[in-house]
């Protein structure tokens, strides 16, 4: 019967919450940067401010479309070797 | 203190193996783990030495060649402590898997790390790099699949590519410098790298970035690694790879074309891992972005970024180790590997989940984990250089690891986790897999979240301990960035996710340069076939048909053309028409044909015969 039971993240309940930290964080990562952090820029861009978040976040959009597009090309069966 | 530092752990390793045949039970593995702790004893006993221990004189032809089995110096030490401590982890991790094959290509496998790690000279390293690649395919056959005796035999075949790469390298070297010693500690520091300058040099350093899996040499890595038995895989994820990394260091530290070498490694497997389904595939194309970090630290050639470098092979081999462990253990308990066919094992696998999780976060460099302590620092030196060259210099290289270590969230951080532990549920039957493997995992994953807490006793056992301890990773700046440079790639993830952009899981591979060996080679050998069968023709054609017959027929009349090539400008300058010089000819032509030639006249032709010869090999 262990397959059936009711995980904890099969309650939507929990997912909120959970999806609401997350949001709550990020937004307070950029806040706390904007108001306390006092960058210590090692080129001309990342001293702005939320510099970091802006590169993370196209960072991973990018890794994830190039990789699909990559797919497109390079995807085989599995057992194309054998 | 002599007395207790009798032997070498290397050769502790590689010799102690071959006891566990013989041995039974509890006490094959009591045996087994007592290794690495007594070995680990020696070298803390041991600590920094000026001068090589273990040097053994080998007489040869007259030359004294040294054998040097414990260079153990402010970069090898640290090296040693982490091998000999995933060796312990590991053994705790297999400690039931009943298979001495395994277990002593485990043992001698992590010998001939250590061996490569210690080794003062060029012939010992050789040697142990070559037990290394020879043991360590047993890791992979000793999973007794078809699938995994071939990727073994293309496993080794690499090996052996690289290792002839590396020895040709060597032997030109002990050519040019009459020594087998190599990077010798000067007066002023430790660190005495070659020059990637000559033919030598190029060849070791080839030989070297096989083992590192430097694009475009990295093939064999995904290829082989998630073929290997599930406790192997974890020593295979430790030891070829970060032995690599420490000889690069040593041999060619502050070489420049690392830099970017390395920044390109960081990113190429990402986008491999992003949409690979092998699990151990996506952890093996991981491993190669770390290592890429490390190749980078290597080429920047600052103190911070050798600092850096070391402590990331550290951090990784426990982060790396954890992950394999983690899925492994699924592996193990289910006997699935592959996105599509796992996922929502966390009901039944929390603590293996929470484990996995754990190394998940530390190497995505998330604060207060091992990766962030190390990380930061060769990110932190590529930023530095930067600066003196008026944002020039390695600004390229420092957007790459930037770049990268956004992507390590997206296909490490995340995809694994997720897709193994989380996702749509798989409704698998699993259980927890057995105590000693959960221990294994918890001593991996404590280390990791306490090495990022107590980052500085880490600090003062590398390279260059007061530029560590200057270095502050906790900074107020450095949290918040790398906090938002993983939370913002979590949140591009979950975006992806619900708009159905995210590649979805698919039950299938994608080609990568291993496909020239494996696709290509049946070309090439077509190829080769068509090509070399075509020139053997026409060589026949020309030599073994027509020139013999040719060759037999000059040969024949060798002594009568000479004495004509004497004769005739002879005649020609006493005086003869042509008619007279065509009757001569045939004269002497019939004469030598019957062997009637006066007895003096074939003696002088052999005399002008070895005279020439004489000339010719004066």
């Amino acid at each position: 019967m262990e397959d059936n039971k009711t995980g904890f993240f099969d309650k939507p309940k929990n997912i909120r919450v959970m999806l609401a930290f997350f949001f709550i964080t990020l937004i307070g990562l950029v806040v706390i940067d904007f108001l306390y952090i006092e960058q210590h820029p090692k080129f001309v861009w990342d001293g702005a401010h939320g510099f970091f978040a802006a590169f993370g976040f196209a960072a991973c959009v990018m890794v994830i479309t190039i990789s699909k597009i990559l797919r497109f090309f390079l995807k085989r069966e599995e057992n194309y070797y054998e | 203190m002599s007395e207790f530092i009798g032997f070498p752990p290397s050769l502790i390793y590689i010799f102690g193996a071959l006891l566990i045949p013989f041995l039974h039970g509890k006490l094959k593995k009591a045996y087994m783990l007592l290794i690495p702790v007594v070995c680990f004893l020696i070298l803390m006993n041991l600590g920094i030495t000026e001068e090589p221990e273990w040097v053994y004189s080998l007489l040869t032809f007259g030359d004294s060649y040294n054998i040097i089995l414990g260079r153990v110096d402010e970069l090898s030490r640290v090296f040693g402590y982490i091998f000999i401590l995933i060796t312990f982890i590991g053994l705790i991790y297999a400690i039931n898997i009943d298979d001495d094959m395994q277990y002593m290509a485990g043992l001698i496998y992590a010998g001939g790390a250590l061996g490569v790690t210690f080794a003062g000279d060029l012939f010992s390293l050789y040697i142990f790099w070559e037990v290394m690649a020879v043991a360590s395919t047993f890791l992979i056959l000793a999973r007794r699949r078809k699938e995994s005796q071939s990727a073994a035999f293309r496993y080794i075949l690499i090996h052996v590519i690289g290792g002839l790469f590396l020895l040709a390298g060597i032997v030109l070297y002990v050519n040019e410098h009459n020594t087998t010693e190599f990077c010798v500690r000067t007066a002023t520091s430790f660190l005495n790298p070659l020059k990637l300058n000559s033919l030598s040099s190029y060849l070791m350093f080839i030989g070297i970035a096989v083992n590192a899996a430097i694009p475009p040499l990295h093939g064999w890595l995904k290829d082989a690694y998630p073929e290997a038995t599930f406790t192997g895989s974890v020593f295979l994820s430790a030891f070829t790879t970060k032995s690599a990394v420490y000889i690069m260091a040593r041999m060619f530290f502050g070489t420049e074309a690392l830099i970017y070498l390395g920044a390109f490694m960081t990113c190429y497997p990402i986008f491999f891992a992003e949409v690979e389904n092998d699990m151990r595939r996506v952890l093996s194309y991981s491993l190669m972005n770390q290592v890429g970090f490390m190749m980078c630290g290597i080429g920047i050639g600052t103190q911070l970024a050798l600092n850096g470098t070391v402590s990331h092979a550290f951090a990784h081999i426990l982060y790396k180790a954890l992950l394999f462990m983690s899925v492994g253990a699924v592996l193990h308990v289910t006997g699935k590997i592959k996105a599509t066919d796992l996922g929502g094992l966390y009901k039944t696998m929390p603590i293996t989940a929470f484990l996995c999780i754990i190394g998940a976060m530390s190497i995505s460099a998330f604060p207060l984990t091992s990766g962030f302590i190390s990380k930061s620092m060769i990110i932190s030196a590529a930023g530095d250089s930067g600066q003196g060259m008026g944002y020039s210099g390695f600004m390229l290289a420092w957007l790459m690891l930037q770049f990268a270590s956004a992507g390590v969230i997206a296909h490490a951080g995340i995809k694994v986790p997720f897709f193994t532990f989380f996702g749509h549920d798989s409704g698998l039957k699993a259980k927890e897999p057995p105590k000693n493997m959960l221990l294994a995992m918890g001593i991996a994953g404590f280390l990791c979240i306490f090495i990022g807490v107590r980052f500085d006793l880490l600090y003062n056992i590398l390279p260059f301990p007061e530029v560590a301890n200057a270095y502050v990773p906790y900074s107020g700046s450095h949290v918040v960035n790398q906090l938002q440079l993983l939370m913002f790639g979590v949140f591009a993830f979950y975006l992806m996710l619900r708009a159905g952009r995210y590649p979805s899981e698919l039950r299938a591979i994608n080609l990568d340069l291993d496909w020239f060996y494996r696709k290509g080679s049946a070309i090439f050998y077509r190829l080769i076939d068509f090509g070399f069968n075509g020139i053997n023709l026409v060589f026949d054609n020309i030599f073994a048909k027509k020139m013999t017959g040719a060759l037999g027929e000059v040969s024949k009349n060798i002594p009568a053309r000479v004495v004509l090539f004497f004769a005739i400008p002879m005649r020609i300058a006493t005086g003869i028409n042509k008619e007279e010089l065509e009757k001569m000819k045939a004269n002497v032509y019939s004469i030598f044909e019957h062997s009637v030639a006066p007895i003096g006249l074939s003696a002088a032709v052999a005399g002008i015969f070895i005279a020439l010869m004489i000339l010719i090999s004066w």
